[in-house]
């Protein structure tokens, strides 16, 4: 308890871990939830006004319109006119263009823009699917009024959301940062583990020369670091939910189980660095770095295509990769009604925490050392 | 602890070799501590002191040889021996993040898990290395010579009965030195078998009981302070100022008996002297008797340095 009670007070007065750890992923999460609320701020559309001359009516095409005029996710105010009217309207900047149909569906704009975006996106995804259309109208016409509400929106077409409402692709940056926090335990794991190894620092040295076994300071340690990382984990995660208002699913339990769980992996990656390299702590802590980086990399943090792209060409660095796994298993929370993605998620992390485990007890099972 | 009036020896070392790739540290070094000895390991920088320590802790592997301490082979699970032992590293080792009162505490409570006891013992080693007043302060608002201070509590504070000191005194103040030396007597005194490194001579001469001289990791004499001397040819040193240069003096100097060596440099002889005669005054005859005007006169005992010098023929601090 002496030694643990230490570890403890060593963990929570370093001053650059405490950054690194707590303030660092903190102040991420918070540019990230400004960043992504000015995204979704410009995704809100405004209604296109648009006057509509059926030379030629096409009965589809004026049912595609009626619905995108109506509902909370109206996208159109149309009004049908004449051609002279319609240019009138538009002259005035009344309506941001028209269209006219005919054989075809002709468009006529007055200046580049969202609105005039809006309009050719609606009548070239009518016509690319209008085959389709003519026969799924029939029975489903709101799939094709998602399909143009899938174009004009960012991405989310990788997600088939249990529940519509809370469809948010940028939670995944979020999944994402607190997975890449779960490894960032490597880092007090290494600090910890160079004061503790003789051949790393004097510190070191003395309590390797004292009468405390190795496997008793690797155990107290992984639990001092666990305790401080984990509570440093809930803050963020707390911050999240409250401080951002970001909405995870409602699964906290298993939320708290998999930071634990991906808290212990991080431990052990870094315990397993620390075993395995001689080199100093500051080169120890940059090789964590770079594996925690890049393992957000290719979990989706900074591209979130990354991830898909991980499954398609390489998927088993998918299944070893910590970030992608916590990632993904939140991601299975969120969208999913059963367990079983989750848990394969959390049983796949747990696999890599014990095999990390595993060699670094084997490699300080090394009790002499060549050089000092 | 005497059995049948034999003094036991505390550690045994024989053959010891241990080497770095094609560096040879330390070359079937062999050597004994007695018990209740203050034993200076005196070398040159690089003549495998500290290496010998680590290996002596099984801190690091070696070749070759055997190390026995308390009468049983040391090896890193010897957690009974550990616990007998204090080591005082020649790099600062304690914890930026502690202060003061908890460095020591940490490091004793490895060795001592009663509290109440574990309390008592770092009120003595506080008031042994003399931080009553530095007990809330952290390692860097310490300067240098307290901090070494605090390197040696931490070190002792579970009053061990075998203390490793490992250059304690590196760039330390000299009233931080004083502190330092008077407690490691202190701590000899109170029963503590003491193994102490250094390449300043003046402190193994005036601390040490017995000394061992290391060099390429051989031990290439050992002995008290004056059974050392004895082993070299050099008895005295005499150095005089000349009022004028007087070449002639010199010649005539080298052909006196008893004489080893005259150096003469800038008016300023210095003649090495064998054998117990009383040198100085048959110089101090000879110069009146030939009206040589001289003036900072003095004689000395020859020093460890010599006794290194002349073993390996290079100096101590080389």
């Amino acid at each position: 308890m002496h030694l643990f009670l230490y570890q403890l007070k060593l963990l929570l007065r370093n001053k650059i871990m405490f950054f690194w750890t707590l303030l660092f992923p903190l102040v991420l999460a918070t540019l990230f939830h400004l960043a992504f609320s000015q995204l979704l701020d410009s995704e809100h559309f405004e209604i296109v006004d648009v006057a509509v001359i059926e030379v030629n009516k096409d009965e589809h095409f004026h049912t595609l319109l009626d619905e995108l005029s109506t509902g909370d996710e109206q996208l159109l105010n149309v009004q049908y006119t004449s051609l002279e009217e319609a240019q009138s309207l538009l002259e005035d900047n009344k309506i941001d263009g028209y269209l006219v149909v005919d054989q075809d569906i002709e468009i006529s704009i007055k200046e580049n823009g969202i609105p005039q975006t809006i309009l050719q996106t609606i009548v070239n995804q009518y016509y690319s699917s209008q085959n389709l259309f003519k026969n799924i109208y029939e029975y489903n016409p709101q799939a094709i009024i998602d399909g143009i509400f899938e174009n004009l929106d960012m991405n989310q077409d990788y997600f088939l959301s249990q529940d519509s409402e809370n469809t948010d692709v940028t939670v995944i940056y979020f999944y994402t940062l607190i997975g890449m926090n779960c490894l960032f335990a490597g880092f007090s794991a290494i600090t910890l583990s160079t004061k503790m190894e003789g051949n790393l620092s004097r510190q070191g040295s003395r309590l390797t020369v004292s009468p405390t076994s190795k496997y008793k300071t690797l155990l107290t340690a992984t639990i001092a670091v666990f305790l401080v990382h984990y509570t440093k984990m809930l803050v963020l995660f707390f911050y999240l939910v409250y401080g951002l208002n970001v909405h995870f699913s409602s699964q906290i339990p298993y939320i708290l189980l998999l930071m634990a769980v991906g808290s212990f992996v991080g431990i052990e990656m870094g315990n397993c660095i620390c075993s395995l390299l001689t080199k100093s702590e500051d080169t120890k802590i940059s090789i964590n770095t770079s594996l925690t980086m890049l393992c957000s990399f290719f979990a989706g943090m900074m591209i979130v295509d990354m991830k898909y792209l991980v499954l398609k060409y390489f998927p088993i660095g998918a299944y070893i990769n910590p970030v992608s796994l916590i990632t993904d298993a939140m991601y299975a929370l969120y969208y999913y009604t059963t367990y079983e993605r989750y848990f394969f998620n959390v049983f796949c992390l747990l696999a890599i925490g014990i095999i990390l485990f595993t060699i670094s007890i084997f490699m300080m099972r090394r009790k002499q050392y060549d050089s000092l | 602890m005497m059995r049948g009036g034999m003094t036991l020896n505390v550690i045994e070392i024989k053959n010891l070799t241990k080497s770095y790739g094609n560096v040879v540290a330390l070359d079937q070094l062999s050597l004994e501590v007695k018990e209740g000895e203050i034993l200076g390991l005196l070398g040159p920088n690089g003549s495998g002191k500290s290496t010998c320590i680590n290996t002596i802790l099984s801190l690091l592997k070696y070749d070759e040889g055997s190390i026995s301490i308390f009468q049983k082979e040391m090896n890193p699970s010897q957690y009974e021996i550990k616990s007998q032992i204090g080591v005082v590293f020649q790099d600062v080792a304690v914890f930026e993040e502690l202060n003061v009162l908890e460095n020591i505490d940490y490091f004793c409570g490895l060795y001592i898990k009663d509290k109440k006891q574990r309390k008592q013992y770092i009120h003595d080693a506080v008031e042994l290395v003399g931080l009553q007043e530095f007990l809330k302060f952290k390692p860097k608002q310490l300067s240098g010579g307290l901090l070494r201070r605090l390197n040696i509590a931490c070190g002792i504070a579970h009053k061990p009965k075998l203390i490793f000191l490992d250059e304690p005194t590196v760039a330390v103040d000299p009233q931080s030195r004083h502190h330092i030396l008077e407690g490691i007597k202190e701590l000899n005194r109170l029963g503590a078998t003491i193994v102490y490194t250094t390449h300043y001579m003046e402190e193994v001469e005036q601390l040490c009981h017995r000394i061992v001289i290391i060099d390429k990791g051989k031990v290439i004499a050992s002995g008290t302070n004056d059974e050392l001397k004895n082993m070299i040819t050099l008895d005295e040193r005499i150095g005089f100022t000349l009022e004028e240069d007087n070449e002639k003096l010199v010649d005539d100097l080298k052909k006196m008996n008893n004489v080893i060596h005259v150096h003469y440099e800038e008016k300023t002889i210095h003649v090495s002297y064998q054998g117990k005669d009383d040198h100085l005054k048959s110089l101090i005859d000879y110069l009146s008797q030939n009206h040589i005007q001289y003036h900072q006169l003095y004689s000395e005992r020859p020093t460890l340095n010599d006794v290194f010098l002349e073993l390996t023929g290079k100096e101590l601090r080389d």
